[in-house]
């Protein structure tokens, strides 16, 4: 078979809030298409939201800390002053590297940033390739590095469309009444040509490489529905009260419009690919659109940003990928380790990204390697053109992402730094690292006190515990700013809430009461603090009155249910619970919740999908796995909930340490603990047994398999185990027991208690000769076929069961027990201290002469 | 410039031909685009937007039409 076969294609700011409508209509048949014959979902974004910083980590699975983009530009350490971000600034693999080094037939267009072009196992087409830059008529050169092999430049240029080369069968579709448009006065129609244009340049290469060149890895990059939306947004129905009647009417179709473009160029690279293919199509953030678009922004860096959603767009279509399925939990972290696991190659254990394992319909066995920087070699003398430099920076200040920079150099270089420094501390910020935030983020509010600054410090207090010091903070703050602002008095009131100043904290929130709250995440974090203080039919009226402005905002549908739900309004509050998994069905809390009221109403059917819901978003729920153990004894069937759990065997650090974290809860909710004694049947477990009940510890055994020759002081068995398959609930009655469990049987053993497993390990050969022995067929030929089979399961139980995250287990060796039991009974001690165990009497249970004769005796067979 | 009239006629459709390999066919003075079916879609040398998003092909029968016909 040969390799497989993947396009990976990225659409800038894509939104499933624009999207939906659209595909209700019918109007983005080839999106409909990857939807029902693949997997979709939202995809989470990263802090802060800003697109090349995003890319870069969609591309290497790193947060930016690792990948080293820092922001739109970064100070120019060659010539002083600020430059766009480049290729130069990631400083670690790409997917592309890494499959190239690998020797996938690669090519990339367009992705930001990839200026200037690096080399490939393949060709690639840089982000400076679709930008005009200067007027029709005069030559319109491409930069210089913008084509890897450089071979390839003049046809690539020859691909580009010129905006003044558009004519009205290319306006007219988005904006019907162009020809009303008085240019001199109105430059929409010229921002729009010029996005329009370059959506087209990009295409034209990526069908260009699509057709013409031998690949196995693609990667294309759109960014023009974030331009149309910075754009256009404004004029997308409803009308804002802010927005013209007039401008209204003349632009409310482009962002649809803009959509149904993208559509229909992901038409043909569908066609143009075959059934082989796989096809991932992602955005990077979402962009607010309906109520909750900003009616100005504020006057700071990027402040665009602000219009970005916190969830992209995610879907997939291919040969292994599951069909029409939702996907849940999905980071934009998560795709190159995605791709890498789909394409049978190791994640990089430096990578902060997990593989969606479940897109895929047969599972496999993840692979790790320490790093790919350590096999992938880049070419980093990768020679920067400032002219060419010079122009993206004018494009991104046109933008608005950043601000001009200084006509001093020195200037502009601290600026860029304090501007990528201070999108440094957002990153630790967000990733649970506030220590490291606030040691970047002191020394910057010293450099500039401002509002941004002195906002994320205080946060960054609050979440190290320092409350006062986050306090007193917030208030210089508001002192400074010479007016109420919304976000710092909510952020007050939450930090009084925690140090339980509950009169203060009512009191910040008085203000903001009766007023349109100016984000969904003040008005969340205002009613979360009257819930707090109790005050539940204050926040539901808070809640009841912002949403008049946010209708659609699925926390704050939330919170308003939990307002009444606190209130034992069940019925009322499963109506908004049901409303905010309408608007955002990835929400385990509202599902929870959900769950609960229909409890409470004494719809349990109902309340167990619920529940299992809740569990399958977010398996760390314990109590949602307590009630479906619950509703389970009350006889109402369940699912396997806890397949996530089961899926998982991530030795990815920072899953690891994810887990870590999540595990304690995780076991919190679980059944109880069992012991198992477990091994190849003859591999001393009836021995391990009977040391286990002289230490004292509880058998759980019928009894009904009596001692004999093989095993004279008896087996210690339960006969149900045998069929723990057809009865996995058995399990639960061996809670704080030692049971033995034949290997063979672990698979079956129930997910929802915790065990701790003592793993007998014998040579298997002389497992194998032991069983022929006890079954005096000492004379048939020595069934190799058995050895290669126990070996496998004994692999699979390795990879499969002992490394689940609600297993711990100690693994002992059957000559060691025999040999040094006083040590062994040392180990299984420490391994079980709740148990308490007589050590002297665990060793005393060893017989050398039983033991060491018949063990001599086997190993000579 | 026409005013809009319907989404249809500004190329809003999706390009129906399962046959999506095309060849750039000149006849009459006219740029046609012809899939392997044998059914050939005439090229304006205004272009339009289904070019737009056949993307390499598209453009290179659209300039292709501009050239026969720059002035029309």
């Amino acid at each position: 078979m040969g390799k497989k076969k993947v396009i990976l294609i990225g659409w800038d700011a894509a939104d499933w809030q624009v999207i939906n409508p659209l595909l209700e209509t019918g109007e983005l048949p080839a999106l409909q298409h990857l939807i029902e014959n693949g997997v979709s979902g939202n995809l989470a974004t990263l802090e802060p939201v800003f697109s090349p910083m995003l890319w870069t980590s969609i591309a290497t699975g790193k947060l930016a800390d690792k990948h080293g983009v820092l922001g739109f530009s970064e100070p120019d350490l060659q010539h002083g002053g600020v430059k766009p971000v480049s290729t130069a600034s990631r400083k670690t693999a790409a997917i592309w590297n890494i499959l190239s080094s690998e020797q996938y037939k690669t090519n990339v267009v367009g992705w930001w940033p990839s200026h200037p072009a690096e080399p490939l196992n393949g060709i690639m087409v840089s982000n400076f390739y679709q930008k005009a830059v200067k007027p029709i008529g005069e030559k319109w050169p491409m930069p210089p590095s913008t084509v890897f092999p450089q071979k390839y430049s003049r046809l690539f240029a020859e691909l580009r469309i010129h905006p003044n080369e558009l004519t009205a069968e290319h306006i007219l579709p988005f904006i019907p009444k162009a020809n009303e448009i008085d240019q001199d006065k109105d430059k929409r129609l010229n921002m729009f040509s010029k996005i329009l244009s370059e959506a087209a340049n990009i295409h034209n290469a990526a069908t260009w490489l699509i057709e013409k060149t031998e690949w196995d890895f693609m990667a294309v990059y759109y960014d023009n529905i974030d331009h149309f939306s910075h754009g256009f947004m404004k004029y997308h129905p409803p009308k804002m009260k802010s927005i013209k009647a007039e401008d209204f009417e003349l632009y409310k179709n482009v962002i649809n419009s803009a959509y149904k473009f993208h559509d229909m160029m992901l038409g043909r690279i569908l066609n143009l690919t075959d059934e082989h293919t796989t096809v991932m199509l992602i955005s990077d953030h979402g962009f607010e659109s309906g109520s909750n678009r900003l009616p100005s922004l504020p006057k700071e860096a990027a402040a665009p940003a602000y219009d970005h959603r916190s969830y992209g767009i995610f879907a997939a279509m291919g040969p292994g990928i599951k069909k029409d399925e939702l996907v849940f939990g999905a980071n934009l972290l998560d795709i190159t380790p995605t791709l890498l696991h789909y394409l049978d190659l190791p994640l990089g254990k430096d990578m902060d990204g997990k593989p969606l394992l479940n897109i895929f319909s047969e599972q496999k066995a993840l692979k790790y390697i320490d790093s790919w920087d350590d096999i992938v070699k880049r070419d980093v003398s990768i020679v920067e053109d400032k002219e060419t430099a010079a122009e993206a920076l004018k494009m991104l200040i046109e933008l608005g992402y950043i601000e001009k920079p200084s006509e001093k150099s020195e200037e502009a270089f601290e600026k860029s730094k304090l501007e990528n420094d201070f999108n440094l501390a957002r990153v630790y910020l967000s990733s649970a690292r506030a220590e490291k935030a606030t040691e970047i983020l002191e020394k910057l509010h010293q450099k500039e006190n401002s509002l941004r600054i002195g906002l994320r410090l205080a946060i960054a207090y609050e979440t190290l515990g320092r409350y006062k010091k986050s306090i007193a903070l917030y208030e210089t703050l508001e002192k400074e700013s010479k007016q109420p602002i919304q976000q710092l008095l909510a952020l007050k009131a939450s930090a009084y809430v925690k140090i339980n100043q509950n009169k203060k904290a009512f009191d910040c929130t008085q203000p903001l009461l009766n007023k349109k709250p100016h984000t969904p995440l003040t008005a969340k974090r205002v009613a979360q603090c009257l819930i707090d203080l109790k005050k539940q039919k204050l926040a539901f009226q808070y809640l009841s009155k912002a949403l008049i402005y946010h209708p659609e905002n699925a926390s704050l549908v939330f919170l308003k249910g939990l307002t009444s739900f606190k209130r034992k309004q069940y019925a009322d509050a499963s109506d908004d619970f049901l409303d905010a998994i309408n608007n955002q069905f990835h929400h385990p809390k509202a599902h929870f919740y959900l769950a609960e009221s229909l409890y409470f109403l004494k719809e349990y059917k109902s309340a167990l999908e619920a529940y299992q819901v809740a569990a399958q978003q977010n398996p760390k729920q314990k109590k949602a796995l307590q009630r479906i153990a619950q509703l389970e004894t009350m006889g109402i069937e369940i699912q396997n909930i806890e397949k996530e759990w089961l899926d998982y065997s991530g030795k990815n650090p920072r899953e690891i340490k994810t887990s870590e974290q999540a595990k304690v809860k995780f076991l919190e909710g679980l059944d109880g603990l069992s012991y198992i004694v477990s091994g190849l049947p003859r591999s001393g477990t009836s021995m391990m047994m009977q040391m286990l009940q002289a230490g004292g510890a509880q058998i759980f055994s019928d009894n009904k398999r009596k001692a004999d020759k093989h095993n004279p002081k008896g087996y210690l068995e339960h006969e149900g185990v045998k069929r723990l398959a057809k009865n996995p609930k058995l399990i639960l009655e061996a809670k704080g027991k030692v049971v033995k469990v034949v290997s063979a049987q672990l698979p079956y053993l129930l997910p929802r208690m915790r065990y701790k497993i003592i793993f007998m390990q014998r040579k298997v050969s002389e497992v194998v000769s032991s069983q022929q022995k006890m079954r005096e067929n000492k004379d048939a030929a020595f069934p190799i076929h058995l050895i290669e089979f126990y070996e496998k399961q004994l692999k699979e139980i390795e990879t499969n069961i002992l490394e689940q995250i609600h297993v711990d287990f100690l693994k002992v060796d059957y000559h060691d027990t025999i040999n040094n039991p006083k040590e062994i009974a040392r180990q299984l001690a420490a391994f079980l201290p709740e148990l308490s165990l007589n050590t002297t009497a665990m060793a005393g249970v060893i017989e050398p002469s039983l033991y060491r004769n018949r063990s001599k005796n086997q190993i000579k067979e | 410039m026409k005013k809009a009239q319907s989404e249809k006629n500004f190329g809003w459709r999706k390009n129906n031909s399962e046959q999506h390999q095309y060849t750039i066919k000149e006849f009459n003075n006219q740029v046609f685009l012809v899939n392997a079916l044998g059914e050939p879609f005439p090229v304006s040398n205004q272009g339009s937007l289904a070019l737009l998003t056949l993307g390499e092909q598209g453009l290179q029968a659209w300039r292709k039409a501009k050239k026969l016909n720059p002035n029309s």
